[in-house]
């Protein structure tokens, strides 16, 4: 139904550090945390394609390492810059792991 | 980039629809609404301490080191590294600087300066030489003073905090940098290991190569433990050794360089590719999903979407995002 790649961002993390302590605290059990887990893939995935109208390019100086693995292309580049209109970012290398955009629906 | 307002947004939306999306979950479980609010809230507080969604500042601030905190914690008492040196350790401090860079065994230091010993809070003044740089013409060995904890005069903490890799990481950044990395490498080196090592044990992180340098031609005191050159990593540990053998060791080593030869290159001496900066670099990391990857020979192009950013500690979030690279 969702990718679960989200959950390895700063608002997936800090729910996964948030049930976790719930659940250490015994006010949840681990299994309730799974289902918020899986209600927070759901709702991220709509919020990302409803929700986020930015479009920006980037453009790597080096494109360092790639890997395709389980339909899943991880890249590392280094020196990108990132530009959205007149805004622009530069970072020395980032990391890109992407999931296949068109197989969402058939995604468990 | 897209403003953090917009992401804040995005965020808020998320939690409050997770939030009300597990709500019934929630109830089956027979767990109570207050730990549903609870949740929400913890959430929305690490979120904001994330520092992902604050505006950008218009320099970036470095956080502040962090170690005069672990000095404190590791002394046990408020005494702030000095940055000068005072009086008493000026005029002990030629002995001293000798003294650290061969690490003499401990009973010597007692002897000279009970002082500190009796206080091993006390921060004393000790001159490192870096050697010049191999391969670098016009290259200088150069001095500095740190400050070290009297306490780790002891044995060879800083031997075994100053190995091989520190050292590496620090011999191509200007000397106040270098300065500073290797001050704060200690500090939090010596915080963060003062039991183990008062527990002794023999360590194999010894310093590789001699500290002082190939120009440095002092010969002034017992120990070898900068003399890498036969018998490797592991000499940390020679205080079992007769002083004999000690003597001889040392005899052989005045014999062979003179002072000025170059110790065998070993895996002490390792240069990683990464650069010292990149120690502390926070990871870029974009999570999306690509609609179409193509390349032609080594061009590549990504077309990619529905991402989250997380830039210099800054998150931002698209809808495409195209882009090109060589590899």
């Amino acid at each position: 139904m969702s990718y679960q790649l989200y959950r390895n961002t700063t608002i997936g993390n800090t729910l996964q550090e948030s049930l976790d302590e719930l659940i250490q605290y015994g006010q949840i059990t681990p299994a309730l945390a799974v289902k918020v887990l899986l209600q927070f893939d759901k709702s991220i995935n709509q919020a990302l394609s409803n929700r986020v109208k930015s479009r920006l390019t980037f453009k790597a100086g080096k494109l360092n390492t790639y890997r395709f693995c389980d339909n899943v292309w991880t890249f590392m580049l280094n020196d990108v810059e990132f530009r959205e209109v007149q805004e622009v970012a530069k970072v020395d290398k980032v990391k890109i792991v992407a999931c296949d955009g068109k197989n969402v629906e058939d995604r468990r | 980039m897209t403003s953090q307002v917009s992401v804040l947004k995005l965020y808020n939306t998320v939690v409050d629809d997770v939030i009300s999306g597990v709500r019934d979950c929630f109830l089956d479980d027979g767990v109570d609404e207050q730990v549903l609010q609870e949740l929400k809230q913890l959430w929305k507080t690490k979120l904001q301490a994330s520092g992902a969604m604050d505006p950008p500042q218009p320099e970036p601030t470095m956080p502040p080191p962090p170690v005069l905190q672990n000095f404190q914690k590791a002394n046990g008492n408020n005494v702030l590294p000095k940055r000068t040196i005072d009086s008493h350790m000026a005029q002990g401090s030629s002995q001293q600087n000798t003294g650290m860079e061969h690490g003499p065994p401990a009973p010597n230091l007692a002897g000279t300066h009970p002082h500190h010993v009796l206080d091993p809070s006390n921060k004393v003044p000790v001159q490192l030489t870096l050697p010049a740089q191999p391969g670098v013409p016009g290259s200088q060995p150069r001095s500095f003073t740190i400050q070290i904890p009297a306490s780790a005069l002891n044995g060879n903490k800083l031997h075994q905090v100053l190995t091989g890799p520190i050292i590496n990481a620090t011999i191509s950044l200007p000397q106040p940098l270098a300065a500073t990395l290797l001050q704060q490498h200690i500090n939090s080196a010596l915080a963060g290991q003062q039991n183990e090592f008062d527990g002794g044990g023999g360590r194999s992180g010894a310093a590789p190569f001699s500290l002082d340098g190939a120009l440095d031609s002092s010969d002034d005191d017992g120990s070898n433990v900068g003399d890498g050159s036969d018998d490797g990593a592991g000499d940390d540990d020679e205080d079992e050794e007769s002083a004999e053998e000690r003597a001889e060791e040392e005899e052989e080593e005045r014999d062979e360089s003179g002072g000025a030869e170059e110790e065998p290159l070993n895996s002490g001496d390792d240069v990683s590719d990464e650069e010292p900066g990149d120690m502390f670099d926070t990871d870029n990391v974009v999570v999306c999903q690509y609609d179409k990857i193509t390349r032609s020979r080594n061009k590549w192009k990504f077309y990619l979407k529905d991402g989250i950013m997380n830039l210099a500690g800054k998150d931002y979030v698209f809808q495409k995002a195209n882009g090109d690279a060589e590899w």
